[in-house]
């Protein structure tokens, strides 16, 4: 957007920062054991841990992306952002409440309750490193890049900044700063949103519909601005993004780690709705402010948008603000801040849910130590990911594709962990190694598609291009049609090869406590 | 994770006629609620993937078929949510009919010294 270092954007970054810095010292102050380091002690209420789990998913992908894609490609963007209203609803039907029942630090422990504990806790640790790692990448670059565009910080300097700000959060607070940011920064988006679709019905047209009609008649599209099929091409693209976003949420591990957050399944399905409901009213309005910034910047602001359109929302921001002057510099500088602080929020989340993988299911389940050593432990964890994901983030720079690196990320996810807790779950037959071979066939399967997928193909026509060719052996963007079934297929297989015995007393006892809660710690209290 | 090793008999207590009912309700909850879910996802993603001109046409000028399914589908899920949330209550009272049976009980107040 501007080409130099934008001050009122960096100040009004800082101020937003600087409430989660204070919520960040309250929680420090709160969090002594690792059951409140890694789960907030199990304290939070529904409503909190909803807006939090919100907060996730209205990420700066959703904001800039969604609103990018309604812009350049009309309904292609609305469906897109529309199917991702049922992600919860998902993580609500299958998971929400058993996991909240039978967990508690990772889905491991779930799992654990009826296979053998080793062999599981460290291929879900496997994967659950794989995810984040690549999710984070994703973070940084896009993070890198962001601040770069909007706020005039320098791509190295922007990564290294935000790495050590998230990193505060991670080693000071916990679980429990995590959260307080992922809340702060859902409202304060809430808020910016909803400001900028009162002042696009004052500015454009009171009746959304009129708006609506201005952007189809301002597309290169035409009327066809309103017909699917403009970025996606073919039926099997468009399948196969609605799968996929669908699923995205029901393996990712910072994700579910936020349900063990709640004290019981009444909270967890509590946060549910409350995820369902903001990002369903949130997503719909994203989507109607790029169809805004179509109506409003017209063809003309293809080029401010980007090649993803990724600006066209901070490019809507100014035009709202009446050009240049304080007013466009302010509202941009609210949307630079809030991009920023998801940022970071997502960024811990995705930092603690892998360290606590290590200190958790490796350190003291796998490797026996004391659980009074998982928070230093943790800590070091966290330290090191993020050395890593720097180096690795700096060296592959600012201008990498990310789309893959989160299509990686989320694909891995519900391929790997999506069937083996759902067997688990459900399936008497279910041994350790079908979780081992599912886990691993639908991560190896996850990874091969994209790798020949149209993401990463010499001649990139990737996901959002024009090109209907792609030169990629295998044409889908999102492998997910093929690999959750590999997923499905390994835990199946992998169950009838196995020689362990039956034990049903097992299979009963989780089914049980699963939908009774039986044997769930009820010391918690709710922290309010 | 069991606390204490005082036995109990999960087997029978899967098929206790508290659990039998808890497990009725929720499968006949969950057998209409997939079936919603399924229709809507089936008709949004059957429309954007098979007839993106029917989704285009506008019966209303400014609001387009895909835009009436997308709302549609955006209601679909806020409504089943909301069930679910209000059918869960009747859960937690057949699950705490299930846990005041004798042998589970006795185990919750050993795991709970």
């Amino acid at each position: 957007m501007s080409d130099g270092f934008n001050t009122t954007a960096v100040v009004v970054t800082i101020l937003l920062l600087a409430t989660t810095f204070v919520a960040t010292y309250f929680a420090s102050r709160r969090t002594k054991t690792s059951a409140e380091f890694w789960t907030a002690g199990g304290g939070m209420t529904g409503r909190k841990n909803g807006t939090a789990i919100a907060g996730d998913f209205l990420s700066s992908a959703s904001l800039l992306g969604y609103a990018g894609l309604a812009y350049l490609y009309g309904m292609d963007g609305i469906v897109y952002a529309i199917f991702a209203c049922g992600i919860f609803l998902m993580v609500m039907f299958l998971i929400a409440e058993k996991l909240r029942n039978l967990g508690r630090f990772t889905f491991a422990d779930a799992l654990a309750t009826r296979l053998r504990s080793g062999p599981v806790r460290i291929v879900s640790a496997i994967s659950t490193l794989f995810i984040c790692v690549f999710y984070l990448l994703a973070q940084m670059v896009a993070g890198g890049v962001l601040m770069e565009a909007l706020a005039g910080i320098d791509f190295s300097w922007g990564v290294v900044i935000a790495a050590v700000l998230m990193l505060t959060y991670v080693l000071f607070g916990g679980m429990l700063a995590t959260t307080w940011l992922q809340i702060i920064k859902a409202v304060a988006l809430m808020s910016v949103v909803a400001l900028l679709v009162i002042l696009v019905l004052i500015r454009i047209d009171p009746n959304p519909l009129n708006i609506i009609e201005q952007a189809v008649s301002q597309s290169k599209f035409g009327d066809h601005y309103l017909a699917t099929g403009n970025s996606f091409k073919g039926p099997w693209n468009i399948i196969s993004m609605a799968v996929a976003v669908t699923l995205s949420a029901v393996g990712l591990p910072h994700v579910l780690m936020r349900f063990f957050t709640v004290p019981d399944a009444i909270e967890a399905r509590k946060s549910a709705i409350w995820a369902i409901s903001l990002i369903g009213g949130f997503n719909v309005l994203i989507a109607f402010l790029g169809i805004s910034a179509r109506a409003a910047l017209g063809a003309g602001g293809e080029e401010i948008a980007g090649k993803g359109g990724n600006l066209a929302l901070p490019a809507l921001t100014v035009w709202l603000g009446g050009g240049d002057g304080f007013a466009s510099d302010l509202l941009l500088a609210l949307v630079v801040a809030v991009s920023i602080a998801t940022l970071l929020a997502v960024s811990a989340g995705l930092v603690l849910s892998a360290s606590s993988t290590i200190a958790h299911d490796l350190w003291a389940k796998t490797f026996h130590r004391p659980e009074t050593e998982e928070m230093t432990v943790g800590r070091i964890a966290a330290v090191a990911l993020v050395i890593v994901t720097v180096g690795v983030t700096l060296a592959i720079g600012g201008t990498q594709n990310v789309t893959f690196l989160a299509t990686l990320a989320t694909s891995t996810a519900a391929s790997a962990n999506f069937p083996v807790l759902i067997m688990t779950l459900l399936w008497r037959r279910m041994r350790t190694l079908g979780a081992v071979v599912g886990a691993l066939s639908g991560l190896l399967t996850a990874l091969a598609l994209i790798l020949t997928g149209p993401l990463v193909w010499p001649s990139l026509a990737p996901l959002l291009s024009d090109s209907l060719t792609t030169t990629a052996p295998f044409p889908l963007a999102f492998p997910i049609l093929l690999s959750v079934p590999a997923g499905f297929l390994g835990c199946i297989v992998g169950s009838f090869l196995s020689r362990e015995p039956a034990n049903d007393a097992a299979f009963d006892e989780l089914q049980v406590r699963a939908l009774t809660g039986a044997g769930l710690d009820k010391t918690k209290t709710l922290a309010h | 994770m069991p606390p204490t090793e005082t036995a109990v008999d999960w087997s029978r207590l899967w098929s206790d006629p508290s659990m039998l009912r808890l497990r009725r309700d929720r499968r006949s909850f969950f057998t209409v609620a997939w079936s919603v879910f399924a229709v809507a996802f089936c008709a949004l993603v059957g429309f954007a993937a098979f007839a993106p001109e029917i989704i285009a046409t506008r019966p209303v000028p400014g609001l387009s078929v895909g835009l009436i399914l997308s709302l549609a589908y955006v209601a679909t899920v806020m409504s089943l949510g909301a069930w679910y949330v209000r059918r869960a209550r009747h859960w937690d009272i057949l699950a705490a009919a299930v846990l005041s049976v004798p042998a589970i009980r006795e185990r919750e107040v050993a795991g709970n010294v």
